[in-house]
């Protein structure tokens, strides 16, 4: 229990990067009963300095919730200490009074040995009480160190939830070959039946999950994030057994997201209590989401609601009443583009940082041939040793692309899925103003057929008609009762939203700052190691 | 801007040239020479005379072509002013402006003049560096058409080379480097040109590698520079367009990426160059000088050739009785030259690996401390924008 008060070396522990090598032999032929024999790939080499190094695949501490230590159970722990303290402290007290008059008992006449008595075990009971205060604020200190302690590491954590996939394996084969990857929920919460599960999931359940959520909740207002993206040139060339760098990256790129996508999830207050959500977490068995196919019915008929929606969108015009909407959805719009400009340059980046890294490494191996047929001794080593700098200049380039592309990069491709999100939501509040139109027009018709029938005078249809119109009267209620519902819950998501993007990217700016400062700073450690040598060329 | 001087050649004071000025027209660079001497084969004390690049290759061709210099390595002639760079983005500018903001204008256009800025200042040097060679050598500054070049205040006027004369020149290389084959299997005497021999064209193949694989490098490190600050231009965009209730906030953020964009882009762009021109730059012009060494020990072999060639002369003559005194003659002119052509090159190259380690010497500890200087610059202000990120 000691241990778990450390979360950072717990996820260290738990998330390194272990991925599975995508062999024939391991794959297992049966696909129910799945024996996961994880194999391990070339680990990526962790420098054991940085704590923080294993954490990109949890997408570090302030994005995900940390593990926090109960307060009750520490307060528990010193509450029990304290009561046991003070047991002991009442039995020293009474062997020691009992000490005391003895010893007075001798020396004392007896009336005044009493007095002595009451004089001594008052006083005794004031200096321990004095005492256990003072063991009790030690106590109290310890305990609030230790909240504060938790607190700097969990920079944002109020919940106490952490997600991590890791540990995945090819099942199948051939073309029907898919990707299981093992989901490990540690949390503290109550609605949870266990503090830790671990279950078995393929992508086309986290997308039957994010499918059914949708479903729930995007027309309520909610801001449902996204998941990951189908990738079939990426899988396929997987599932080949490819195991060039692409595939491993993919594999990669692939298991962060899901690991994003669900911290996302979770971090949603309303969507963390919803059963589906629980049932994936922690269910072992799951049925198979075959709705999220391509090609199945449900896909067909998604691609043709998409469609229709995109027709709708292009129809509706909706006069805005409140200018709060009309703003945001411009912001939005503005936020979206630009998010977009900055994913591509920062891919470009990344791109040609590798080409650097590359264009380095062929200059290191060109100058360390040029040293060896230099035949001025002196200058023949310089070049070598200008060669060794280039080369290892080229691998802190490479480290450098990766978090380029591991913190940034991926962080925006989120984002502009997620505004897209962002933005579906507000296109259902204008889907449900349009319903309450359509409603309010249907009950004029009602009304209107309604003072028709009265004039030509026919009881029973007249009847028909008010009930229609008590129908639709409801109707109409129900509808501005909605839209008032979603408008309200879209003001509270958007309001969230900001907050987590504004904190999400000052975080990641850091981040990404401080490896610069990294990169440079071993830039500088290498070149001032060569400049000796360079000064040695007599 | 650093100096950028290869060579520190300008000890001597009686011949003292620069190239205080330039000027670019459209295609042509007029280069203003300006020459301070003390010797007495000159007119005037100083001279300031207009010249154009194709006035700089002429004088390397007549000196190469002039037999006395033989026995020297030839100062490689500059390359041509190379504007391409600079004048596709000017285009490419052009024809964003209107798809640009104001401010995103006027900061690609400020870049763009100092790129062009940069090619321009590399040019003057290249040309300004062939000339102090010539005027450091003591053989080359006494050379008649070297004081014609200086002195001559009219326009050189350098009759372009017509059709026939560059076909000429081409076939006349194409000849070289077949000779260069057939005598590189003539038996060496001595040991030292042997040696030189294989040293210098087992290097020159390793050089123009590296020579290439360096430009490749600085080009993806430009790149990358370049990336940074579209990067930060679209940070600045996005942090200045939020009008909502973390304003403030993001106006702060805003700051601290306008000064993100000077450290890293700017930062990142200056080391490129630095290391273009101290390390690329180094290998180029010095891929050159190998060749013109090479060309020396070509014409070395040359005179060989031709020596043993009047030796078997004398020999059929002898045979054969007639001619042995003209046969004689030409083998001893033969052998003269070829001596005197020894001699010099020896010296001459010797001083060549001197004067090329000195060279990589300077220039590599140029580098590195630029580095060092840029990286500790980029790290403070890297952790000056942390702590005011953290701050907020």
């Amino acid at each position: 229990m000691w241990f778990s008060w450390s979360p950072v070396a717990w996820c260290c522990l738990v998330s390194s990067p272990e991925a599975a090598r995508l062999s024939a032999e391991d794959i297992s032929p049966s696909s129910n009963g799945p024996k996961a024999e994880p194999v391990l790939l070339d680990d990526d080499p962790d420098d054991p300095d940085d704590l923080f190094a294993g954490l990109t695949s949890c997408e570090s501490i302030e994005l995900s919730k940390c593990y926090q230590e109960q307060d009750i159970y520490s307060y528990t722990v010193c509450v029990c200490v304290c009561v046991y303290i003070t047991f002991l402290s009442i039995l020293i007290n009474f062997y020691v009074c009992v000490c005391m008059y003895m010893c007075i008992y001798i020396y004392i006449y007896i009336y005044i040995y009493i007095y002595a008595f009451i004089y001594l075990y008052v006083f005794f009971h004031i200096y321990l009480f004095v005492c256990f205060l003072f063991i009790y604020t030690l106590f109290y200190i310890i305990y609030l160190f230790i909240k504060i302690d938790h607190s700097f590491l969990c920079i944002c954590a109020h919940m106490s939830i952490l997600i991590v996939i890791n540990f995945f394996v090819f099942l199948g084969d051939g073309m029907n070959a898919y990707m299981v990857y093992k989901v490990l929920t540690k949390t503290s919460l109550s609605i949870f039946s266990r503090d830790e599960v671990c279950v078995k999931r393929r992508f086309s359940d986290f997308l039957g999950l994010h499918s059914k959520l949708a479903s729930k909740y995007m027309h309520m207002g909610y801001i449902v994030p996204p998941a990951p993206e189908k990738s079939i040139v990426g899988m396929t060339k997987v599932k080949v057994g490819k195991e060039d760098l692409s595939s491993v990256e993919f594999v990669e790129k692939r298991r962060s997201a899901l690991e994003r996508y669900l911290l996302r999830t979770v971090k949603h207050p309303a969507l963390l209590k919803d059963p589906d959500v629980l049932q994936f977490l922690e269910s072992s068995e799951l049925p198979r989401a075959v709705s999220t196919q391509a090609l199945s019915g449900a896909g067909i008929l998604r691609m043709v609601n998409k469609a229709a929606d995109a027709v709708n969108k292009m129809t509706i015009k909706m006069n805005e009443s409140d200018a709060w909407f009309e703003e945001k959805q411009q912001q939005f719009d503005n936020l979206d583009v630009q998010l977009r400009k900055l994913h591509a340059s920062v891919e470009s980046l990344v791109c040609h940082r590798r080409e650097l890294s590359v264009n380095t490494a062929s200059f290191a191996k060109s100058a360390a041939m040029l040293g060896n047929s230099e035949d001025h001794t002196a200058l023949s080593r310089a070049l070598s040793q200008l060669a060794e700098v280039e080369e290892k200049i080229d691998q802190l380039h490479q480290d450098q692309a990766c978090a380029d592309f591991y913190l940034i990069s991926e962080l925006l491709g989120d984002y502009v899925r997620l505004i897209t999100a962002v933005k579906g939501v507000f296109d259902q509040r204008m889907k449900t103003w349009a319903k309450c139109q359509d409603a309010q027009v249907m009950l004029q018709r009602k009304r209107e057929a309604e003072a028709k029938l009265q004039h030509a005078n026919k009881p029973d249809k007249l009847q028909q008609a008010k009930d229609e119109i008590r129908e639709w009267e409801g109707k109409v209620q129900q509808g501005e009762r909605d839209f008032e519902q979603i408008s309200k819950n879209i003001r509270r998501e958007v309001g969230r939203f900001e907050k987590d993007r504004v904190k999400d990217f000052r975080v990641v700016i850091i981040k990404y700052l401080e490896s610069l400062v990294h990169t440079q700073q071993q830039l500088i450690k290498y070149w001032e190691a060569f400049l000796p040598e360079a000064k040695a060329i007599a | 801007f650093m100096d950028i001087k290869l060579f520190d050649l300008n000890n001597d004071a009686s011949l003292v040239i620069d190239i205080p000025d330039a000027l670019c027209e459209r295609d042509k660079v007029k280069f203003t020479v300006h020459t301070k001497t003390t010797l007495s084969s000159f007119q005037k004390p100083e001279y300031s005379v207009q010249r154009q690049h194709e006035d700089f290759i002429w004088l390397h061709d007549t000196i190469v072509e002039t037999e006395e210099y033989a026995g020297l390595i030839i100062p490689p002639a500059p390359p041509k002013p190379d504007f391409e760079g600079p004048r596709e983005k000017m285009h490419k500018l052009g024809e964003g402006e209107s798809s640009m903001t104001k401010e995103e204008y006027a900061k690609m256009k400020q870049e763009l003049e100092a790129e062009y800025l940069a090619v321009f200042k590399k040019t003057v040097q290249v040309h300004e560096v062939f000339l102090q060679r010539l005027s450091s050598h003591p053989m080359f500054r006494k050379d008649r058409n070297f004081q014609i070049f200086l002195e001559y205040d009219q326009d050189l006027t350098v009759r372009r080379k017509n059709a026939k004369e560059m076909f000429g020149g081409f076939f006349k290389n194409m000849v070289k480097s077949a000779d260069e084959v057939l005598i590189s299997g003539v038996k060496e005497v001595d040991e030292f040109f042997e040696q030189e021999k294989n040293f210098l064209l087992d290097y020159s193949s390793k050089i123009k590698d590296a020579t290439a694989k360096a430009e490749k490098m600085t080009r993806s490190h430009k790149n990358v520079a370049d990336d940074y600050n579209h990067i930060s231009g679209a940070l600045n965009n996005i942090a200045a367009d939020n009008n909502t209730a973390f304003k403030k906030h993001l106006e702060k953020c805003a700051e601290v990426f306008e000064k993100l964009r000077v450290s890293i882009s700017k930062v990142e762009d200056r080391m490129a160059s630095d290391q273009e021109l101290k390390l690329t730059e180094l290998l180029r012009y010095y891929t050159r000088d190998i060749q013109a060494a090479k060309d020396l020990l070509y014409r070395r072999a040359r005179a060989l050739a031709d020596y043993e060639n009047s030796n078997k002369a004398l020999d059929k003559a002898r045979l054969k009785g007639k001619d042995v005194a003209q046969a004689e003659e030409n083998q001893k002119q033969c052998l003269q030259k070829f001596d005197k052509l020894s001699e010099s090159g020896k010296k001459e190259l010797t001083s060549f690996k001197a004067r090329r380690v000195v060279a990589f010497r300077k220039n590599l500890i140029e580098m590195t401390e630029l580095e060092i200087k840029h990286a500790k610059n980029s790290v403070s202000l890297l952790q000056g924008s942390i702590e005011v990120l953290k701050s907020n």
